[in-house]
């Protein structure tokens, strides 16, 4: 076709105007060759499509509005470029829509309106596409192909293969460019631009922008869906094959074997009693647990941890034994006298029988070693009928030890106290702390303070473990201390507990306990019978005297295990079918007599004063002995005395000294000798006020030149102004003076009370004198002043 | 009418594949042999004779025309359409020449018939 046919040809076509009714279309454009379904609801649209029904060919121009949002477009508000169409079917609908189906059959070109109400009819006439065919056009439907293809892959990969195969098939350019087209979503302009496309080419060209668009769109899409993918399909996919993991074990009968772990606590944890503070903890931890990798190593941290807070007896206690009577039997059985404990302990059973929630005391067993604290602690837990459990607080200096290591430490354990309560099982148990008294304080802490908060009945209520963190009630704990010395015991700590002193037996209480006790358990122990083997009260009192020397009974019972391995020997060796052990006999048993009391001097010089000591392990006579200087100065103290000793010595001799005319004393002593006092033995430390009275004595003795009664003891402290003041211990002192063999004891006035602590039979063949002022000591100890004093009292 | 726009659904094309090729349509045409011919049967209900046109290339018979709507005079509105009133075409290829004085058609109740008749000469 030459270039002047062409312009022949379109001015034909110029001239060839017709008219047609209009359908303008708010938000589509029908390509030429191509169906497409309408709904028209628009009267003026009904209108157009009525009159097009109306004539032979159904013809009707189908054109796109500029702005979708007018309601009656003019034919201003029309792009110049429509399409010619046919209406090929219609149906109205039960809202009066029409649906139609309309194919394009022409590209057409606006060229004027007629406006006839209610429709528009324009003149048109036909816009032929250019044909520009070539390798450009060639290779532009390639590359939209290849676009496509991709789109559709990306858009949508249900069935990409058949829509491609079809668009590959389609030959014509500009219909594979409309079908495109007409397939993407985009809007309205774009696809008027498509529909304007003056020749093939440039159709091509835009499809293939648009295309290219589209797919730069659908790539973003598709990495953000990735994207997001990615990152949720990665902890997805763990707990997938986890839970496969679980199905297959299932599958296979193997019961998961963290999972039935879990679920064996769980039942475990729904199954025992425990505050809901407790329970909504553990609760918490075993969801941890369960969400947690099996070669996790907390996991077994929290495993251990809620295995210990389930055996706990937080709510499990025992039944007490509130029968006294029984009580009293248990408790009579296992110790000799002892009185003030086992009173203390039926006082609180009848306490727990009126009122079951009683808090439980808190007692201190303070006494020498051997007296049996610790195993008064046993026979306590025996009488209540309660478990009983013993923490060694000797040399302990940790406080975590107590209280337990919180549990972000790699091998932390629960304190002693919550161990002790597990071992026992019941939230009540007897807790015996031996040796509060030698705990150890050091940088890592003091263990005392721990004590405090353990022991106070206010606060022990809910006691909080480092490594439980949840609070436990040890309210209902009966917890008993031992200490062989108050003084190294806090304050604080000592003014918790109940103290109980249990000072030293006297060798009368020894013997009751040897034969009510110690010989039948030894009887039993070696196997010795009985019958076959007497042992009379002389040979016991002489084991006692001369092979012990102690406040409690433990090398008492050592001695008689010694004692009886022998007779076990020779029975065993057939020496010896029944013996009589007498005392005689002990020399071959036992060796020679291990400790020969003090010597009680018969014949005291002057300046020798007897007097009575208190010590751990009892009590002891104790001689002081002073002596004059000549040409010395001053006061010389030997013998291992501490400050306050030293400063009652000094006491001593100013009121002596200030008092001498009355003791009928020269002045002129003083100016020309020292004075030099010595208290034996003189390697044994000795501190303390109550030798007062007696420094007082033998001083006044070696000044005076006149000798102490010896059968008498003394014990007290002095004022300057010659008072005598209350001492501690009394009782301790008073066997030991009778250990000696001393019968007249002088005490001040106001240990008076003491006396009811001793045992019957001492009181009653002891002498005692109380005394209020030194010049009544110095009249009783020093029978040649008596007359003396009393006449310049007179 | 599952034929949607812009709808990837694969239905639409299958079943609007040979209407959306042509903007004509194909009438349904059976072929038959008879004993000195051929017969043609086009399914044409509606269409008038003058409407239709037959072109002879050679051994090809090219028929088309178009359906027109000849009740518009007496119909006043339209609530539902399905016949396609539109341009219609088929080709015809037979195995011998034809010429124009060997066809006939007739039309009778909807369908055309359109005979091709070799005289014994020209077998």
């Amino acid at each position: 076709m030459s270039e002047q046919e062409r312009d022949q040809e379109t001015v034909q076509k110029t001239q060839n105007v017709r008219r047609l009714p209009v359908l303008p279309l708010k938000s589509s454009v029908l390509f030429p060759n191509l169906m497409l379904p309408l709904s028209v609801g628009r009267p003026a649209s009904v209108a157009a499509v009525e009159a097009a029904l109306g004539t032979e060919e159904k013809e009707i121009l189908i054109v796109a509005q500029q702005d979708a949002q007018i309601e009656s477009p003019t034919f201003e508000d029309l792009y110049r470029v429509g399409v010619r169409a046919v209406i090929k079917k219609m149906a109205k609908n039960a809202e009066g829509l029409m649906e139609l189906l309309v194919l394009g059959v022409e590209r057409v070109r606006l060229v004027g309106a007629q406006v006839t109400d209610p429709y528009m009819i324009a003149s048109f006439t036909g816009y032929e596409l250019q044909e520009d065919g070539g390798p450009e056009v060639e290779a532009l439907q390639r590359a939209i192909l290849e676009q496509a293809r991709k789109v559709l892959q990306m858009a949508n990969s249900n069935a990409p293969r058949e829509l491609t195969q079809f668009l590959v098939s389609t030959e014509d350019p500009a219909r594979l460019a409309y079908l495109i087209g007409s397939m993407l979503s985009i809007e309205t302009d774009k696809e008027q631009k498509i529909l304007e496309a003056k020749s093939v080419s440039e159709l091509l060209q835009t499809v293939h922008d648009l295309l290219s668009y589209e797919v730069q769109i659908l790539e973003l899409r598709n990495n953000i869906q990735n994207k997001a993918q990615t990152e949720i399909g990665k902890e997805q996919r763990e707990y997938y094959l986890r839970q496969q993991l679980r199905a297959i074990q299932e599958e296979l009968g193997e019961k998961n074997q963290e999972k039935a772990e879990v679920d064996e606590l769980r039942k475990k944890l729904s199954e025992i009693e425990i505050p809901d503070e407790v329970r909504k903890d553990a609760e918490r931890e075993l969801n941890r647990l369960e969400r947690m990798p099996s070669g996790s190593p907390e996991n077994n941290i929290i495993r251990t941890y809620l295995e210990y807070v389930i055996e706990l007896p937080w709510h499990k206690s025992s039944e007490d034994n509130l029968d006294l009577k029984n009580a009293r039997a248990i408790l009579d059985e296992d110790h000799y006298e002892l009185k003030e404990v086992k009173e203390r302990i039926l006082e609180h059973l009848a306490v727990l029988k009126l009122n079951p929630d009683a808090k439980a005391p808190i007692l201190c067993f303070a006494g020498p070693p051997g007296v049996g604290k610790t195993s008064l602690g046993q026979s306590i837990a025996r009488a209540l009928g309660r478990k009983f459990e013993r923490l060694a607080l000797g040399g302990l200096h940790d406080e975590a030890e107590l209280r337990g290591h919180r549990r972000t430490y790699i091998g932390a354990m629960p304190g002693r106290i919550i161990q002790a309560i597990r071992r026992a099982g019941e939230k009540n148990p007897v807790i015996l702390l031996d040796e509060v008294d030698k705990v150890g304080r050091d940088f890592r802490g003091d263990p005392t303070s721990a004590l405090l908060e353990i022991l106070d009945p206010e606060q022990n209520k809910t006691f909080r473990d480092n490594y439980l963190d949840l609070p436990f009630d040890l309210s209902k704990v009966f917890f008993v201390t031992t200490a062989n010395a108050l003084d190294t015991i806090p304050g604080p700590l000592r003014d918790r507990m109940e103290i109980i002193n249990l000072s030293g037996y006297s060798a009368l209480e020894k013997m009751e306990i040897a034969k009510r006790y110690l010989l039948p358990r030894q009887f039993k122990e070696t196997g010795v019978i009985p019958e076959q083997c007497q042992i009379p009260d002389e040979t016991v009192e002489r084991l006692i005297e001369n092979y012990t020397r102690e406040a409690g009974v433990r090398q008492l019972t050592r001695r008689i295990g010694q004692l009886m391995r022998k007779v076990a020997l020779k029975f065993a060796e057939g020496t010896a079918e029944s013996m009589e052990v007498k005392p005689d006999d002990l020399l071959d048993l036992l060796g020679p007599a291990q400790v020969v009391p003090e010597e009680i001097r018969k014949d005291l010089q002057p300046g020798v004063a007897t007097g009575l000591a208190w010590t751990p392990v009892g009590g002891d006579v104790l001689y002081i002995e002073s002596t004059l200087l000549p040409d010395g100065k001053g006061l010389t103290l030997t013998g291992q005395l501490g400050d306050v000793m030293k400063e009652s010595a000094q006491a001593a001799q100013s009121y002596v000294w200030a008092h001498a005319s009355q003791f009928g004393i020269d002045p002129e002593v003083f100016k020309k000798n020292g004075l030099h006092i010595h208290v034996p033995a003189g390697a044994t430390p000795k501190d303390g006020p109550s030798a007062g009275i007696t420094m007082a004595v033998s001083m006044v003795s070696v000044y005076t030149g006149q000798v102490m009664r010896s059968d008498t003891a003394m014990t007290g402290e002095l004022t300057l102004t010659g008072l005598v003041t209350p001492i501690g211990g009394v009782k301790e002192k008073v066997l030991a003076g009778r250990r000696g063999g001393i019968r007249r004891i002088i005490l001040p006035e106001g240990n008076r009370k003491d006396l009811r602590d001793l045992p019957e039979h001492v009181r009653e063949d002891t002498e005692f004198i109380f005394v209020r002022h030194i010049d009544d000591v110095i009249c009783e100890a020093i029978p040649a002043l008596k007359e003396l004093l009393h006449l310049s009292a007179a | 009418m599952t034929f949607r726009r812009r709808s990837t659904s694969l239905l639409f094309y299958s079943e609007g594949e040979s209407q959306v090729r042509e903007n004509v349509l194909r009438p349904p045409t059976d072929l038959c042999s008879t004993t000195n011919g051929w017969l043609i049967k086009m399914e044409l209900a509606g269409v008038r004779p003058e409407d239709v046109s037959i072109d002879i290339k050679g051994s090809v018979l090219h028929i088309h025309g178009s359906r027109r709507d000849r009740t518009c005079d007496e119909v006043t509105g339209h609530h539902n359409m399905e016949i396609a009133y539109q341009p219609f075409y088929r080709s015809v290829e037979l195995p011998q020449p034809v010429t124009a004085s060997q066809v006939s058609v007739d039309f009778r109740d909807g369908m055309m018939l359109l005979r091709v008749q070799y005289s014994e000469e020209d077998s």
